[in-house]
């Protein structure tokens, strides 16, 4: 019925209303020249969704190619739902990073909820069981209602998803910028665990087989989300006539189980996840990839609401819908799975030999379309690349020198900051113990998990210092890959690959696209010379709104392994008379730097410097000693620079404190956020043979039992504080600027 | 021994897989569905978000009709452990007394907690000190135990009170953290003793619960042999 | 069709954290008016039919849909439309 009041081809093409679906012109033509005819209004929709950023890469594609997914632990490399490492015993780490930024910027809480639970379907669709949840977020500073409404509703909402489906959120990082007021960044990593043996993957072969649909019915929800997570947000932040979409963790926890149950079935062939452009991108993807095609019946997809047209259904994101392919003939032995968790499983389509996409509702051919040019012949566009003129400026400053007296109130204030304060208002609200592996919980330089069974465990990162990459794409994407690798050092682990959550603003501005280029040509160099190579991500873009762009935020998630429990290592100073010593020379570097924003509310200048070289060295030195047993505790420095790293070692211990001594200029030495540093402790006894094998080491202190921060600079002494006030005053500053009226 | 740990829609296998690695409990994961627990020494209510909460925790799976079995079991006197959301399965289900309400500052909660042993004299804490103070995770969003005055009083009076918090983080009433029933075959407690098993993950505190019931059931089962 | 709204609310004197938490919200803000917060939560059923309604609906309440150790509950009838 309601099919008779969509546009005819005719009016799509006279009134232009693919342009609203996010085709362009040239795009629209060029479907037209594929198909020798005008698309219906499905097709259109179908293919809109098909070429979306978010599922074709159209603009990143390029970019994309610089990336290395090449090592020996590399098992899977992007193309699939994730990629997969290698950690020995047969076993297999699959992981992946995806924003959920412009449905988060609607509705928070369902934002973010939903956000956990596609990046996990990504993991249990390649058969692996998840066993962590990491997330990355980005707000705008925490002194406006909006951004306290949104801070409390992400985390809300990715706690109570996460926390339902019994998989630990271990960590991940949360930072508090301007250019992110209008449009924050929801990036949720799903972690998992699988047996070499058992990887699935998204494919449909086999003529005749069996397409079976499973999970949750098909509602209005999300229409275009992949589409509208693709363009700019509007002034007044509003979807497209859609629902929200609306997540069921309950549901997804079920469906996680059963479709690992159905992993260790062999009548299945492929499975792949309803995500972004649903049933769509599931169905066309799996058929392409297997170089078959597909039909499906359309009045056999579970429906929520009534009257569904074949577009909207085609085009719906309702959460926790899984598609798979089935040996034709053993669909029973698959449903009996799921109903045992009292899932929906139906059958509605075939696997068909013609390379077509062909979709039947009410009795007719709705849509008739080749496999290939869908999944695969998406437009590639090389965008135009401009150096803005704000990094000409930069380049030429004068390096910028700050100016503090008390070096005691920055400490203060540093800590205050919300980006370096505690994130525990947030953590403990993940349940991060779930699944009772968990060695080193939120709040680390990287959460560990033990592999039960086995004598290792995992280190699991994102980072992504967007301030840097602001002021210098190129090095500041050199140093987001390797200071995830140095988090993954410091707590004893040897990094093995990354994922990447590209986040950028409008890459039809040249000045934007060059960001892009820049930042992914660092990020490329410096995961080849760490050898992290890239085995998934995701790529958002558009985020803006009102015009002004986010920083380039292209977010690590990097997971790392240790050999052996032993050398799991955490942040925290462990006895008194140990020895501290610092990693690495400290320069007068402050550009991006959290001191910068403190003192000037801006940043500018150059980003820290970065020697790929040097850095690579001292993790493989740090690395080597924490295997050899010498390092009590490991931290990297970064944002507020040593002070605030010495703060961070000292809380949480039973009053503990420290004595430092240092010669040089205050400033610098304390705050600076120079790069490829480390702060550790080692045993009295060990020190010399620490400093054989570690070159840039050298003792600045003891770990002491009185409970203070002192540090002396030129036998001045420039800090003289209680631990315990500090700590309260790191611990305190979020849930105070939560408190507090706008 | 033999142990079934009941397992509903969104529980979590956690418990199972702990006491069986971690203590060698000869234990099956029994789905809802299976309803015969003729066979069984022992039941585990694990923790998770049966039914993904939804409604109130626990009042979904506590009108299942594995629930009958679970009853008729613990009449018999077989001893029942309800970690969490087992805990508050069975408060639904009326076999301890009680309820649970939203965490005092709404927010769910994960984070170790100091416990004290009220009562080292159950089938369930005999391994530990009278009063002792114990270290073992807690991982909730509505796990303020709420009761009235009376049924507090009659509470304090049969010694029921086992585990209470030193700190109290979500509002329970007389800062309970885990009761027994009358009869003291069952253990209702909401921080979790199985993710307190090992010193790598931070705490061997709850091994004892696990030893002291393994014990306990021993003597009594040599005693009647 | 017929509709059963069911009203459950915390019992007086049980701690309603949730209120407390919306109240300290609505104080803070220029509605200055608001004496006290009680969030309860509303259950909507639809009925083929009157018989037997109201019966039904006590069941209901007493088996599943109300805790009493801490819930109140009432409830009022509607005639609906199909929606």
């Amino acid at each position: 019925m309601s099919q008779m009041l969509e546009p005819s081809p005719e009016t799509i093409e006279k009134d232009k209303l693919y342009l609203e679906m996010g085709l362009t012109d040239e795009e629209y033509q060029s479907i037209i020249r594929i198909l020798e005819r005008r698309p219906n209004y499905t097709e259109t929709g179908i293919f809109s969704v098909m070429w979306s950023e978010h599922c074709s890469y159209k603009t990143s594609k390029p970019l994309l190619r610089k990336f290395s997914s090449q090592g020996p632990q590399v098992v899977q490399g992007p193309g699939e739902g994730a990629g997969i490492v290698d950690i020995g015993d047969g076993q297999g780490i699959v992981f992946k990073i995806e924003s959920h930024n412009s449905p988060s910027a609607i509705e928070p809480y369902q934002g973010a909820a939903t956000g956990v639970g596609g990046i996990m379907r990504d993991i249990f669709s390649m058969g692996a069981k998840p066993i962590a949840a990491l997330n990355s977020l980005r707000f705008g500073p925490l002194n406006s209602d909006r951004t306290k409404y949104l801070f409390e509703e992400v985390v809300r909402g990715i706690a109570d998803y996460g926390n339902r489906l019994g998989v630990p959120t271990v960590g991940g990082e949360i930072q508090f910028d301007e250019c992110y007021q209008g449009n924050p960044l929801v990036n949720a990593m799903g972690i998992g665990l699988i047996e070499l043996k058992d990887i699935q993957k998204g494919v449909a072969t086999g003529l005749g087989n069996t397409v079976i649909y499973v999970g949750s019915k098909t509602g209005r929800d999300g229409i275009h989300g992949a589409t509208f997570s693709s363009v700019e947000l509007s002034e007044d932040n509003k979807g497209q006539g859609s629902d929200i979409q609306a997540g069921d963790p309950f549901v997804e926890k079920l469906l996680t189980d059963a479709c690992l149950e159905v992993t260790h079935c062999d009548a299945l062939i492929g499975m792949q996840d309803m995500g972004a452009a649903g049933l769509t991108s599931s169905a066309s993807e799996m058929a392409s990839k297997a170089g078959m095609g597909m039909e499906l019946d359309l009045n056999l997809v579970p429906q929520r609401e009534e009257n569904m047209t074949a577009y909207e259904m085609m085009l719906s994101e309702s959460q926790e819908r899984m598609l798979l392919v089935v040996e034709q003939g053993r669909e029973q032995e698959i449903f009996a799975i799921f109903e045992k968790y009292d899932l929906e499983a139906v059958a509605i389509g075939r696997v068909t030999g013609d390379k077509r996409f062909r979709l039947f509702h009410n009795g007719e051919v709705v849509c008739d379309l080749p496999v290939d040019p869908l999944a695969e012949d998406a437009p590639v566009y090389y965008k135009e690349a401009k150096v803005p003129a704000y990094y000409e400026k930069f380049q030429n400053q004068a390096s910028y020198q700050p100016k503090v007296d008390d070096y005691e109130y920055i400490l203060t204030r540093l800590l205050q900051q919300p980006t370096i304060a505690s994130k525990e208002y947030a953590y403990q609200q993940f349940d991060s113990l779930a699944q009772v592996n968990t060695v080193v919980a939120p709040g680390s330089d990287a959460a560990v998990i033990r592999i039960r069974g086995y004598d290792k465990a995992i280190a699991l990162t994102t980072d992504c210092n967007s301030r840097y990459i602001y002021l210098d794409p190129e090095i500041g994407g050199q140093i987001a890959v390797a200071e995830a690798a140095r988090n993954i050092v410091a707590s004893g682990a040897r990094p093995l690959a990354l994922t990447d959550g590209l986040n950028y603003g409008n890459p039809d501005k040249p000045e934007n696209y060059w960001q892009m280029e820049k930042s992914v040509e660092g990020m490329a160099k410096a995961s080849i010379e760490l050898d992290t190579p890239v085995v998934s991500g995701n790529v958002s873009l558009y985020n803006e709104k009102a015009g002004v762009s986010i920083f380039p935020t292209p977010i690590v998630g990097m997971v790392g392994l240790h050999r052996s429990t032993k050398d799991i290592t955490t942040v925290q100073f462990k006895a008194e008379q140990d020895v501290i010593l610092l990693i690495g020379d400290t320069k007068a570097e402050f550009g991006g730097s959290e001191l910068q924003n403190l003192l000037e509310g801006e940043y500018f200048g150059k980003a820290p410097s970065l020697d790929l070289n040097i850095e690579k060295r001292r993790q493989a030195q740090l690395l080597t000693a924490i295997q050899k047993g010498y390092v009590q505790s490991a931290h990297d420095l970064s944002e507020g620079g040593l002070a605030v790293a010495l703060g961070e070692s000292l809380f949480g211990t039973e009053n503990l404190g420290a004595e430092i001594d240092l010669n040089g200029d205050p400033t610098s030495l304390l705050f600076s956020e120079s790069q490829s540093r480390f702060l550790v402790s080692i045993k009295p006894d060990h020190v010399e043979a620490f400093l054989e094998i570690v070159e840039d080491a050298r003792p600045i202190g003891q770990v002491t039992s009185d409970g203070k921060l002192q540090i002396t600079c030129d036998r001045q002494k420039v800090i003289n504080q209680s631990v315990r006030q500090l700590e309260a005053t790191w611990k305190g500053a979020i849930p105070c600027l939560l408190k507090s009226k706008a | 021994m033999k142990c079934a740990a009941i397992i509903f829609p969104g529980s979590s296998h956690d418990l199972y897989e702990m006491v069986k690695e971690c203590l060698n409990l000869d234990v099956d994961l029994v789905w809802y569905k299976d309803t015969n627990l003729d066979h069984y020494d022992l039941l585990l209510l694990s923790g998770g978000f049966s039914y993904g909460d939804y409604l109130r925790p626990g009042a979904l799976a506590a009108r299942t009709e594995i629930l009958a079995q679970i009853c008729e079991k613990a009449a018999q006197g077989t001893p029942i452990l309800a970690i969490g959301n087992g805990f508050q399965i069975l408060l639904e289900a009326g076999l301890l007394p009680g309820a649970m309400l939203i965490n005092e500052d709404i927010n769910f909660i994960c984070q170790n907690k100091n416990l004290i042993v009220r009562n080292n004299q159950t089938f369930f804490t005999t391994a530990y000190d009278q009063n002792e103070v114990i270290s073992i995770p807690i991982a909730h969003g509505e796990g303020c135990y709420y009761c009235d005055d009376q049924t507090l009083a009659q509470l304090e009076k049969n010694n029921q009170i086992v585990f209470t918090y030193q700190d109290n983080p979500n509002g329970s009433v007389g800062n309970i953290a885990g009761i027994v029933n009358e009869q003291g075959n069952i253990l209702g407690m909401m921080p979790h003793p199985e993710r307190a098993l090992e010193t790598i993950l931070g705490s061997e505190d709850g091994l004892r619960l696990f030893q002291s019931m393994i014990t306990n059931w021993r003597e009594k089962h040599v005693t009647n042999a | 069709m017929i509709k059963a709204n069911v009203y459950i609310k915390l019992k007086k004197g049980v701690l309603d954290s949730q209120g407390k938490a919306v109240q300290e919200l609505v104080n803070g803000s220029e509605i200055d008016h608001v004496e006290n917060v009680r969030v309860g939560k509303l259950i909507e059923l639809t009925f083929a039919n009157r018989e037997n309604i109201n019966e039904q609906v006590e069941k209901l309440c007493q088996e599943l849909l109300v805790n009493y150790e801490m819930e109140d509950y009432s409830y009022t009838i509607e005639e609906c439309g199909d929606e």
